[in-house]
């Protein structure tokens, strides 16, 4: 026993020699997720804008440095613009509605009443089920001989018989509006968790000091959300600039081009036509438009703080 | 000015009865304050007499005005809550013009008011500031601001001071006796803390479980107070309560404490307390009672042993275990306040008295028997 202890010792000492620092302990863990970010995310990046700088034979397999040529096509190309000029009444009408709605919603869902946690917890169905489903639900619901939409209008006379809504006119308008669909929980959802962390003292305090509903809405809901409309503003405009999945599942960018976005039109240059130096080089411009809203909204928000604490002072 | 009235006010919510048949008056310029543990019903009072919550049943009058209905803004009370509650993206000076801006009073005069109150209350030179900048007293000063720019006849306040610390919760309520003094509104105050009761209340309303247990001016409930529960929820540290059974030793009545010590009993005192066996209690304050040798005060002697001390700088406090055994199945301790410089080791016999004139007696129902209230 006595000799089992003292043998123990300096095997106990030496396991604790062995034993890495904290900070080693933290370097070694780091380093593994900076690796694993590395390979998943700064490689494909890399080697995308080095794409974007070349030109590419699939058939020679060749690959010839060219600058920026692929940027200032992006840019004059008249394709390009009109996937842009889309994607931006694709996004504006996706973003305003979505933000109204989710607003809307977590204002009602807020309240007290019988059975708001089921309804609280169904209302982000749309954005958990996937865009693909979401998208085929859309097209029985707008489909011209067996939709739910022709089935329910046209005998009320509203439209004719067949109505064909995702037309040349309206696709684009029927695609965002799906998309309002599947955008808008999320937006409600942020709110709603706001919503429940303003104190309650807060509202009884303005109702004794004289203040009706709408005051209070302006004065204590509001103020108190600004930072949360800038994140949701934020997710939504990154979320609505970047669409693929569901607008390619309902029209694949049709009919025609009528409701071809920029990614989509990213798709067709990379997986249809090869061009992949051009469909790196606009998913780049894609980028920065995100980005620059992004900061936009960040900016705005901000400005609009500072303005105020300076009208008081 | 106005006086408050409770008649009868009951709130029940889902099965519960939170506030059961509540009736007392607050006179015009009084400060009273709502005593009691949490979940007592102070709370929910207050909020309808704020008008936050409606009673079941039951009517509140203020100034004469019945007002159970009425909403909160047309009450002519403020109210300061324990959150705080000052509106987050405002400067101080906009959250105490906020009740004038809403009440249509002209410019010029809001920025004097506010001025006044921010004076009168020491924070003029944060009026540019928002609240987060604020420190927890200054904020509350804020909020305490808010509610007297409005002039109301009546203020409320919800526990304002039990998010500050301790030295500042001792400025705060001397300062809010003087604004009392100051502002001669009627005040309502609910908290669970005795010491802020004793200290500013004009009266104070002890309330248990949706009861009110007592309603008298802080020196009555302390001496007089009007069961077992109320002696020992007020005062600190707590009354000593010997429960135990009327029974009579050597041919004296007395009580026969649980755990075995025999506490006799002055003549007849005994039989006010109820029949010989049935049960009854013992209450004497720890500041009453006496060390034997200590002074020449005529009470019960009582022996025990030193359970445990407690030195607190100006005092020691030593928990004896009546009794004459130590170690007795059930004894029960009781606590006395004593000369800090006293020796007392754990485990060491002390005799104790029960000096005649500090005693109280309660009945089995908890009611106090002894000793009557003088006639003021």
């Amino acid at each position: 026993m006595a000799g089992a202890q003292t043998a123990a010792l300096p095997a106990r000492e030496a396991a604790r020699a062995r034993q890495m620092s904290d900070t080693q302990f933290a370097l070694v863990i780091i380093l593994g997720v900076s690796l694993l970010n590395a390979a998943i995310i700064f490689v494909p990046l890399v080697y995308s804008a080095w794409l974007s700088l070349h030109e590419s034979n699939v058939i020679l397999r060749t690959m010839e440095f060219v600058g920026a040529k692929h940027y200032w096509t992006a840019i004059t190309d008249p394709k390009v613009l009109a996937a842009a000029w889309r994607s931006v009444v694709f996004s504006a009408i996706a973003v305003v509605l979505s933000f109204a709605l989710s607003l809307g919603f977590a204002l009602v869902l807020n309240e007290d009443f019988p059975g708001k946690g089921l309804l609280r917890a169904l209302v982000l169905l749309p954005w958990a089920i996937s865009q693909v489903v979401t998208a085929t639900v859309f097209s029985f619901m707008l489909n011209p001989n067996v939709g739910a939409l022709n089935a329910l209008l046209a005998p009320m006379g509203i439209v004719g018989p067949s109505h064909v809504w995702l037309s040349q006119d309206m696709a684009l308008i029927w695609v965002s509006v799906a998309f309002v669909w599947h955008l808008a929980p999320l937006g409600t959802f942020f709110y709603l968790a706001s919503l429940q962390t303003i104190p309650e003292d807060l509202y009884n305090a303005a109702r004794i000091d004289r203040a009706g509903p709408v005051r209070r809405f302006a004065h204590i809901t509001l103020p108190h959300l600004r930072h949360t409309t800038l994140i949701v503003l934020v997710v939504m405009t990154v979320e609505a600039v970047r669409q693929f999945d569901l607008v390619f599942s309902l029209t694949r960018g049709g009919p025609g081009t009528a409701s071809q976005i920029l990614p989509m039109l990213v798709f067709r240059y990379n997986f249809e036509f090869s061009q992949y130096g051009l469909a790196a080089a606009t998913s780049f411009i894609l980028t920065a438009m995100s980005v620059a809203l992004a900061v936009g909204y960040f900016l705005l928000l901000r400005k609009k703080k500072v303005k105020k604490e300076t009208a008081n002072g | 000015m106005a006086n408050v009235v409770l008649d009868g006010v009951t709130r029940r919510f889902g099965g519960g009865v939170a506030v059961d048949n509540i009736s007392l008056d607050v006179g015009d310029g009084e400060f009273v304050i709502f005593l009691g543990p949490s979940g007592c019903g102070k709370t929910t009072t207050l909020n309808m007499v704020a008008g936050l919550d409606s009673p079941s049943d039951g009517e509140i009058y203020i100034g004469g005005r019945a007002v159970a209905h009425t909403p909160p803004d047309k009450r002519d009370i403020a109210m300061v809550f324990q959150s705080i509650a000052l509106y987050p993206h405002m400067t101080v000076f906009d959250n105490i013009a906020f009740p004038l801006r809403r009440a249509r009073v002209a410019k010029a005069e809001i920025a004097e008011r506010v001025r006044k109150v921010a004076e009168m209350l020491k924070v003029e030179p944060f009026l540019d500031r928002r609240p987060h900048q604020l420190s927890g007293g200054q904020r509350q000063r804020v909020a305490i601001g808010r509610a007297a720019v409005r002039e109301p006849a009546v203020f409320l306040f919800d526990e304002p001071l039990s998010s500050l610390d301790a030295k500042l919760r001792t400025e705060m309520r001397v300062e809010l006796k003087m604004l009392h003094e100051r502002l001669g509104a009627t005040f309502i105050y609910v908290t669970h803390d005795q010491v802020e009761a004793m200290t500013m209340a004009d009266r104070i309303a002890v309330m248990r479980d949706g009861h009110l247990m007592q309603y008298a001016p802080p020196r009555e409930i302390y001496r007089y107070p009007a069961n077992k529960w109320v002696a020992s929820f007020v005062g600190s540290p707590a009354m000593n309560i010997v429960e135990g059974r009327l029974a009579t030793r050597d041919g004296k009545a007395g009580l026969e404490a649980a755990g075995g010590a025999f506490l006799p009993l002055a003549d007849g005192l005994a039989d006010r307390a109820g029949r010989a066996g049935g049960t009854a209690a013992i209450g004497i304050r720890p500041e009453a009672l006496l060390v034997a040798g200590d002074g020449a005060a005529d009470g019960i002697a009582v022996t025990g042993t030193v359970h445990a001390t407690e030195p607190v700088g100006s005092d020691l406090f030593v928990d004896v275990r009546l009794g004459e055994a130590a170690g007795g199945q059930g004894q029960q301790i009781v606590k006395l306040r004593t000369d800090p410089d006293r020796d007392a080791a754990m485990g060491e016999p002390i005799d104790l008295v029960l000096p005649h004139g500090k005693l109280y007696l309660f009945d089995a129902a908890g009611a106090r028997v002894h000793p009557a209230m003088e006639a003021a």
